[in-house]
């Protein structure tokens, strides 16, 4: 992420958002009860991370205090023995080209169902609606058996084309109806200028749907990087294995380490959380306001 | 409940679509078919991923299929089977009351919480930030949290002497509690979003009447967010039918079946007692369910003319 | 009825078109002639263990080994083998769970041609190659032997006065007093693997009920509904009820493994009851792993019921490893499958450094390699001079029945079942099975091992 296309969202997502209703004088009940949930959502993760940081025995006798001493080493050995950072590349790779080609597939698609009013729209959507809402777990078997032939199992492109399916209906809603909320005028000034449809969606539409196109990306990423059921019946090979599948052999190998189980958690869940924490604006404003704000 | 089935989205104000139609009313014949090239890609990959996988397990409903092997037709036996199955029935409430909880729970603390941000002066993106924070961590991450801290030995379990999970009696709402401690926060934003577009005009109006803050919150938030809060209603059914994730990392089903839900039954059908075929039709029940309700959805947005 | 071949359906729909599509981006072909192997090992040090000693130093042919989440392995091969894929080793938790559906599927290859060339039938004992058999063919060889036993830490036993059980009024008043003294009599929990719940219900049934209603029931000369199993189940699980296992019934639910074994460390509980599985996990808890001075031991499971035998060593295979017909190069799977069941050296080496269970391949506690450690050879010497045998689950039922007696056990333990209907429900499950003959052979109980 460059620091000019943060800006440019940033500038994006200020001018999007209306003026928020006159903050009032909330009462102490108010303020409380959002305290007390703010550390009901806060807490555990806090928690946890004191927990990563315990020894066996600290954690035997209290998985709810502070530590008592701080194992910053944990982490260094939940890394080694759990072979994270193997796992951590591997998803990155999983991760960056689902979210990529989600972004082609979903954005060409988006793109049609928004702007070019083709026929059977509406019934496409309901269908890519349903298609969201299916249980996948029936999909593994004949999934499996085409990935075989395909010659597509056990590689991280056969990985990233099932994710690719199975997030782009729910990514091709979500920017569609980003896109609708775009002035036209660019477009069809374009399309004046003589530019065919592919031209108008890559020199006028993407450019211009940049921030949804971002919040769709991460997204799917997120889900991407915590998927775990496709992860471990597709991916054979430990080289490739993302970090996800790595954490749950992790924590089936080692129950007798319960702070090096936790210490590999916080390692996964950090690079979300760190990403999430940079374009907070982006992930919660894109997502809301984009489709079901209204 | 995951990510990525989220939200559905926006169609356009009918009236752009009609400009948007007049202005280039030549080149429409053209695009309305061209457009499905756009969409190919999309197709062919939902195709592979989604449709034949779902064409299969219809087929298999219909099969003694045990999962390795040939299969046989036998109709709709597993149809039948289903409505006698005891253990298909638990589940079934068990999803029943799953629903119940996350359209009472996450609803009532999502739209209290987004309410009441609407109504602070300071540190409004903090809090929804914080909110947040829960939605984006693995599930599997998540549970061995709850794990920790529910531990009947070393956690709150043993502070308050209960086995959270361990208990058939409690351990449906445990899980339930896990998952929605990664979900309300989402609802927060969403519904803080919805809430913002509401015109201020319209609170104050309120507030001249003499109405207080839970006053404003019927007279004037819950109708102005109406569409968003039905539909999130409905995803919440789809969607609590669906649930698979935590029960599956906490509990199995387990103990004593007190927290199987149709998916997990689903899953141990398929591939513990491999009865794949049996499972299926548990699939297509499933779907079928969510079909009702997001024609239900379609139906209500179309009759009451919502734009969302 | 109307046959359908389900490749055959799918191949024609769905290949074709794919493979036209996507093998444009496919991975490296297939003239890799190397075995393929899954497995499930717990930890990192078996795994680095294994590779080094059953995968790289095999010379005959290139292995290549991956590992599976003990929760997912039984799955992803069930998975690959109906794609059409899978590993050229497949390996099942016993001989009656997957290889039936297997062989019927036709995805094994039938062992039986290969006994003679590798000595097989000289090799193992005999009830495991005879369990290892599908209507007369050899469909699976075991690689591992298990039995069940009674864990004990001798420096609690003492310090607290106790005396290790052997029948049933002696197992409930250890019970009874070590509940006294504050202690959970017997650690056990389901939280890591609910199988836990059959090693409870074999021993309710093999040393409850006794081996010989076990091997009559099996054999389908009596019913699974004769009081004397009903009066067994209800028996054991009323000790669950007790408290006396895990702590309670819904402490035995979220029990993990790793609570367990701390729990029979620290003397928290009195006893453990397992399987001899546990010599290789009780390591990481115990002595010079753990940092502590503490020793494990142990014994027989107490018989349970009247007329019991005192000593009963129940059979189980706990490991079966077949070769999938597809394998690239059968021969050279046939012939790695043999030196990782066969192999004495690399399995009683394995036994001595890493407590691995061996294959039931003809071992003396004689024949164990110094240094290994004196309680396994103390079990291989009683095991040799057993006199009575039972009948664990996965090994000798068929897995319908299995699966429903893993199941249900927790709703009799929560008296939302009776052991009545309980004992029904396996009755109802065995009959059919029997009838599809799915139910392996047992031997008699009243030979050796």
């Amino acid at each position: 992420m460059s620091i000019t296309s943060t800006a440019l969202l940033t500038r994006a997502t200020r001018l999007r958002r209306r003026t928020p209703p006159k903050g009032t004088d909330a009462g102490i009940f108010t303020c409380v009860s959002l305290t007390l949930l703010a550390l009901f959502a806060i807490g555990p993760i806090i928690l946890f991370f004191f927990n990563s940081v315990k020894t066996s025995n600290d954690y035997a006798a209290s998985s709810l205090g502070l530590p008592k001493t701080w194992e910053w080493g944990n982490f260094l050995d939940a890394w080694i023995q759990g072979n994270i950072g193997a796992g951590l590349i591997n998803s990155a790779v999983v991760v960056a080209g689902t979210a990529a080609l989600t972004l082609v597939v979903s954005g060409c698609a988006a793109y049609a169902l928004a702007r070019l009013d083709i026929k059977g729209n509406r019934l496409f959507i309901n269908y890519l609606l349903i298609s969201s809402s299916l249980p996948t777990q029936m999909f593994l078997v004949p999934l499996f058996y085409m990935a075989v032939q395909a010659r597509l199992y056990d590689t991280q492109i056969g990985l990233i084309l099932i994710y690719v399916g199975l997030f782009s209906p729910f990514a091709t809603l979500l920017l569609r109806s980003f896109m609708l909320t775009m002035p036209k005028e660019l477009e069809e000034a374009a399309r004046m200028d003589g530019a065919n449809e592919l031209g108008v969606l890559f020199r006028v539409v993407l450019p211009n749907a940049l921030p949804g196109l971002l919040t769709v990306a991460l997204v799917t990423a997120l889900s991407a990087y915590n998927e775990f059921l496709f992860a471990v019946t597709f991916i054979q090979n430990s080289d490739l294995l993302p970090a996800s599948t790595t954490f749950y052999s992790f924590q089936q190998g080692f129950t007798q380490n319960y702070p090096l189980v936790t210490a590999a958690g916080v390692i996964m869940i950090a690079p979300m959380l760190i990403l999430f924490l940079f374009l907070q604006r982006r992930f919660i404003s894109g997502l809301a306001s984009s489709g079901l704000g209204g | 409940m995951t990510f990525h089935s989220d939200v559905y989205v926006a169609t356009a104000p009918r009236d752009m679509r009609l400009m948007h139609r007049k202005s280039f009313a030549a080149r429409i014949r053209d695009r309305r078919v061209s457009g499905w090239l756009f969409m190919l890609p999309l197709i062919l990959i939902n195709l592979f991923v989604v449709a034949i996988p779902s064409i299969f397990t219809l087929f298999f409903s219909f099969t003694d299929w045990s999962g390795v092997g040939d299969a046989n037709f036998i109709g709709i036996d597993n149809y039948t089977k289903l409505f006698t199955d005891p253990e298909f029935t638990n589940a079934l409430v068990h999803n029943i009351y799953w629903t119940v909880f996350f359209l009472i729970v996450p609803m009532t603390m999502g739209l209290f919480s987004a309410y009441a941000l609407t109504r602070i002066r300071r540190f409004r993106v903090i809090f929804r930030v914080l909110y947040f924070i829960p939605h984006i961590v693995a599930s599997v991450v998540n549970a061995a949290i709850w794990r920790s801290i529910m531990d009947p030995t070393a956690g709150f379990g043993s502070l308050l002497h209960l086995n959270f999970l361990g208990n058939p009696d409690t351990a449906l709402g445990s899980v339930a509690f896990i998952n929605n401690w990664a979900w309300w926060g989402f609802l927060v934003v969403v519904f803080l979003a919805a809430m913002r577009s509401i015109s201020p005009a319209l609170y104050e109006a309120a507030s001249l009447d003499g109405a207080g803050p839970a006053r404003q919150f019927f007279s004037v938030t819950l109708p102005g967010i109406r569409p968003t809060f039905v539909f999130l209603g409905l995803m919440t059914i789809i969607w609590s039918f669906l649930s698979f994730d935590y029960v599956y990392i906490l509990t199995q089903g387990g103990p004593a079946g007190s927290t199987d839900v149709l998916s997990t039954l689903l899953y141990r059908n398929a591939f513990t007692n491999q009865e794949s075929g049996y499972a299926s039709a548990t699939g297509v029940v499933l779907a079928l369910i969510s079909a009702i309700a997001v024609v239900t959805y379609l139906v209500i947005r179309r009759v009451k003319k919502w734009e969302i | 009825m109307e046959l359908i071949t389900r490749r055959t359906l799918l191949g024609a729909g769905v290949s074709a078109a794919t493979i036209g599509l996507l093998s444009a981006c496919s991975a490296s072909g297939s003239a890799d002639r190397s075995v393929i192997l899954w497995n499930n090992l717990t930890n990192s040090t078996q795994q680095d263990y294994f590779q080094k000693n059953f995968v790289d130093a095999y010379t005959k042919a290139k292995v290549k080994f991956s590992n599976k989440p003990n929760n997912a392995i039984d799955r992803l091969i069930q998975t690959a083998l109906a794609a059409g894929s899978g590993p050229s080793i497949v390996i099942t938790p016993g001989p009656s769970t997957g290889v039936p559906e297997y062989t019927k599927a036709g995805y094994l290859i039938d062992l039986s041609q290969y006994a003679d060339q590798y000595g097989w039938n000289d090799a193992f004992a005999p009830w495991a190659l005879a369990a290892s058999k599908i209507d007369g063919k050899l469909m699976s060889l075991p690689t591992q032997f298990e039995s069940m036993a009674f864990y004990t830490n001798p420096t609690t036993i003492k310090k607290n006065n106790l005396a290790v059980p052997k029948n049933q009024a002696e197992f409930e008043e250890f019970c009874t007093e070590a509940t006294a003294k504050g202690m959970v009599p017997i650690a056990t929990g389901k939280a890591d693997w609910q199988g836990v719940n059959e090693w409870h219900a074999v021993i309710a049934l093999n040393h409850g009920a006794g081996p010989e209603a076990v091997y009559s029931a099996l054999t389908g000369a009596t019913k699974w509904t004769d009081p004397v199993f009903v009066d067994a189940v209800e028996r054991y699980t009323g000790y669950f009820k007790k408290g006396w296992f895990g702590g309670g019934v819904n402490s035995y639910f979220t029990n993990t493994f790793a609570t367990v074994y701390n729990q029979l460390v620290t003397g928290t509980a009195a006893a453990m009851i397992s399987g001899t599985w546990e010599f290789a996990s009780l390591r990481k808890y115990f002595g010079t792993e753990a940092g502590n001075n503490e020793v494990w031991d142990w014994a027989a499971v107490p018989s349970l019921g009247a007329g019991v035998p005192e000593v009963v060593w129940d059979l189980a295979i706990g490991q079966s490893a077949a070769v999938n017909s597809k394998a690239v190069d059968v021969a050279g799977s046939v012939a790695y499958l043999n030196f990782l069941t066969t192999d004495k050296k690399t399995i009683l080496n394995a036994v001595r450094d890493q407590d691995f269970q061996p294959s039931p391949i003809r071992i003396t506690a004689s024949g164990f390699p110094t240094g290994t450690d004196s309680r396994t050879a103390d079990l291989y010497s009683q095991l040799a001079a057993a006199k009575k045998i039972g009948y664990t689950t996965w090994t000798f039922f068929p897995q319908k029945t299995e699966t429903y007696i893993i199941l249900n056990w927790e709703q009799v333990l929560t008296g939302k079942m009776t052991a009545a209907d309980y004992c029904a429900g396996i009755q109802k499950s065995f009959a059919e099975e029997l009838a599809a003959g799915n139910v392996p052979a047992a031997p008699k109980p009243g030979q050796g091992i």
